[in-house]
């Protein structure tokens, strides 16, 4: 019964001083907001990195360097600096150890979105996730030179719909200067969303790579490309003669080690193959540095909020002496007087994170669409959770240990003053 | 936790000490600073029921007489005893449910937790004390039901005075209200430190009287101190802080 009067007390004086009631708990929920969500956002990073690749064991490409080529293949940021060949690729797929493989033709793009020339294996193979296998919304693989496969992203924000005829755009501009517009395709299936960066691609066979860059062999477009219309082009041998990278499946996960000293040691080729964990740890190791200096800029951010709440009690000790008093009068012990004080910072805290992650919540709604187009992050998995909890109840647990310093103060007052206030 | 004041009535206590004082100080001196009494008091009682002026001019140590029988101070020796409880030897844990639940206290001015309801300022006491909110239960059936009751018969009546915050009040009203926060679930002692100088002359008769009426109801006893000689008349007596202070007469002499 005590505690849930020195509850009431605290939460009714703290509606009382509505103005830097107000402001104490917008600044306590603003710290709560940006620590909160620069910690969610870093793991939402890594969990969708880490979920984009699963049940690959190799992932396979010009040489380079590892964090580099598993950026450009498989999360979709930045550019090949140079391609492997068809031939490596045949060599590489029929080895005996190798289970499967997918390739993977990077280069074009379609209002944004990167074209991938790739084939069937993509929708046999690929895993992301917790072992999941793409799945079609709609419409099936695709079978014919032109018919491509959207992603779930590319299908909704554009509005295609099977049937629909795109045309892909050389180069990875948004706003495209140079279109294959003489040899459109058309969309035979998108696929289920799987938050990785397949949901922002468009997936068609490696020949129609080949096919759309007949006559632009220089790099611009020429005559020739204007002449083989889509008609035309296909009695044409289309088979590839290089490729961006691939991701190997082995048959037994005991030979990749020996797998990827043998390809990085091929005699063709300078390869590099990179086990995507390896790779990935890597990534982390060197965002790590700037990662921890985020949250220790952030954490920072939640020592002001919690110093503002100490601030809020502590400059209106004095004037509450007399409502001391009156509490005292009525047989409060300065026990009690304590606890209301200890309480006070306990009620800030609590509402000031729960507004906070609130904002958050609201926030990462609104921007998630924006942060998954812009940086490829996907925020999956970033609702509430046991991390919110922890937040809140250590910010509560900080407040009220600060608040002993005030509390400690009324406490000697209200011993000092007894029913009259002695100022 | 087990609030041990339900174990301790008031009658309880009465009956085993086998007295009917309600207040009960036998030399008790008090000094802020060492070798600097201000207050001794050979001896002082008051009966159960009994209602009391207090006569005592600002320096008088009134202040401190008041916060040592709530048991907020602790004098340097002597005994203060309140419903037999024998305050000076008690923890100071057992003085504060004591004073929750035997003691109702006005003060001159501000008496008011600005934050709470009218009807909660009056209920506060209750919250403090399961036996005091128990008493004040059988009484008014509910301990919002008592506070409406007490703040009725102060004329504060009107329902939309309840849900007011106490700070919107006049001074008058804040201090019947205050009167109706002492009187509530029945205490022992009613102190009240110049509760009308705040008032006008004709209010100041009205509270006085209607603080009697209620006092008289429900047995409490009243200690009422004021400098105004001329109220002393609605009091059963008259008691001079000066004449019963050793530490003032002698600092006068």
């Amino acid at each position: 019964m005590r505690l849930a009067t020195l509850l009431n007390l605290a939460f009714r004086s703290l509606l009382n001083r509505r103005v830097t009631g107000a402001l104490t708990l917008m600044a306590v929920a603003l710290s709560v907001a940006l620590f909160t969500g620069v910690e969610k956002v870093r793991q939402g990073a890594r969990a969708s990195f880490e979920r984009t690749v699963s049940g690959a064991d190799l992932i396979v490409g010009a040489r380079s360097g590892p964090i580099n080529l598993l950026l450009y293949s498989i999360f979709r940021v930045g550019d090949a600096t140079a391609n492997m060949t068809w031939r490596s690729y045949e060599e590489i797929a029929s080895d005996p150890r190798v289970a499967w493989t997918i390739p993977l033709s990077l280069g074009d793009a379609h209002k944004g979105y990167r074209v991938v020339g790739t084939d069937e294996n993509l929708f046999e193979h690929y895993r992301f996730g917790e072992d999941q296998t793409l799945t079609f919304a709609s419409g099936e693989p695709f079978r014919d030179l032109f018919d491509v496969v959207l992603g779930a992203e590319v299908a909704r924000n554009l509005g295609y719909r099977i049937g629909d005829d795109i045309v892909l755009s050389h180069g990875l501009g948004e706003v495209s200067f140079a279109d294959h517009d003489n040899k459109p395709f058309k969309v035979v299936g998108i696929l289920e969303a799987t938050g990785t960066p397949i949901d922002r691609s468009l997936n068609v066979s490696l020949p129609a790579i080949e096919a759309i860059h007949v006559g632009w062999e220089t790099g611009a477009k020429t005559p020739l490309a204007t002449i083989m219309t889509a008609d035309r082009v296909r009695s044409l041998d289309l088979k590839p003669d290089e490729l961006t990278a691939m991701i190997v499946g082995l048959k037994s996960r005991g030979t990749v080690l020996k797998m990827q000293r043998d390809l990085n040691t091929y005699r063709e080729e300078p390869l590099l193959a990179v086990i995507p964990g390896i790779a990935l740890s890597q990534l982390w190791e060197t965002v790590g540095i700037a990662e921890r200096l985020l949250s220790a800029v952030s954490a920072c951010v939640i020592a002001v909020g919690l110093v503002v709440i100490l601030v809020s009690i502590l400059t209106t000790l004095n004037e509450r002496r007399r409502e001391m008093a009156i509490l005292r009068s009525v047989g409060a012990a300065p026990g009690d007087i304590f606890f209301l004080l200890v309480l006070e910072a306990a009620v800030i805290a609590f509402l000031g994170a729960l507004l906070g992650l609130l904002v958050l919540y609201a926030g990462l709604m609104g921007l998630a669409p924006l942060i998954q187009a812009r940086a490829g992050v996907s925020l999956v998995g970033l609702g509430p959770g046991v991390f919110d909890l922890v937040v809140l109840v250590t910010l509560m647990g900080l407040a009220s240990f600060m608040a002993m310093f005030p509390a400690w103060r009324a406490f000697r007052n209200a011993l000092a003053d007894g029913l009259t206030v002695r100022v | 936790m087990i609030d041990l004041s339900l174990l301790r009535f008031p009658g309880f206590a009465m009956v085993s000490s086998g007295s009917s004082s309600v207040l009960l100080l036998e030399e008790v001196t008090f000094a802020w600073r060492a070798n600097e009494v201000i207050l001794h008091i050979p001896y002082f009682e008051i009966g159960k029921g009994e209602r009391i002026f207090l006569r005592g001019p600002s320096g008088s140590g009134k202040s401190t007489l008041l916060s040592l029988i709530s048991g907020v101070l602790t004098p340097q020796s002597g005994k203060i005893q309140l419903l037999g409880t024998n305050m000076t030897g008690a923890r100071a844990s057992e003085r504060d449910a004591l004073r929750a639940r035997e003691l109702g206290v006005i003060f001159q001015m501000f008496n008011l937790v600005p934050y709470l309801s009218v009807l909660e300022n009056v209920a506060l006491p209750c919250r403090f004390s399961a036996a005091r909110g128990l008493r004040a239960k059988q009484s008014g059936g509910s301990i919002e039901g008592e506070a409406g009751r007490l703040l009725a018969r102060l004329g504060l009546g009107e329902a939309h005075l309840r849900g007011r915050k106490a700070t919107d009040l006049s001074v008058g009203q804040q201090q019947r209200v205050a009167a109706a926060r002492a009187l509530i679930g029945g205490p022992g002692l009613i102190l009240a430190d110049e509760p009308t100088s705040a008032l006008d002359t004709d209010a100041r008769g009205v509270f006085i009287e209607l603080l009697s009426e209620e006092c008289a109801a429900r047995g409490s006893s009243l200690l009422f101190v004021s400098h105004d000689l001329s109220l002393a008349t609605h009091f059963d007596r008259t008691v001079d802080l000066c004449a019963i202070n050793a530490a003032f007469s002698h600092a006068q002499a």
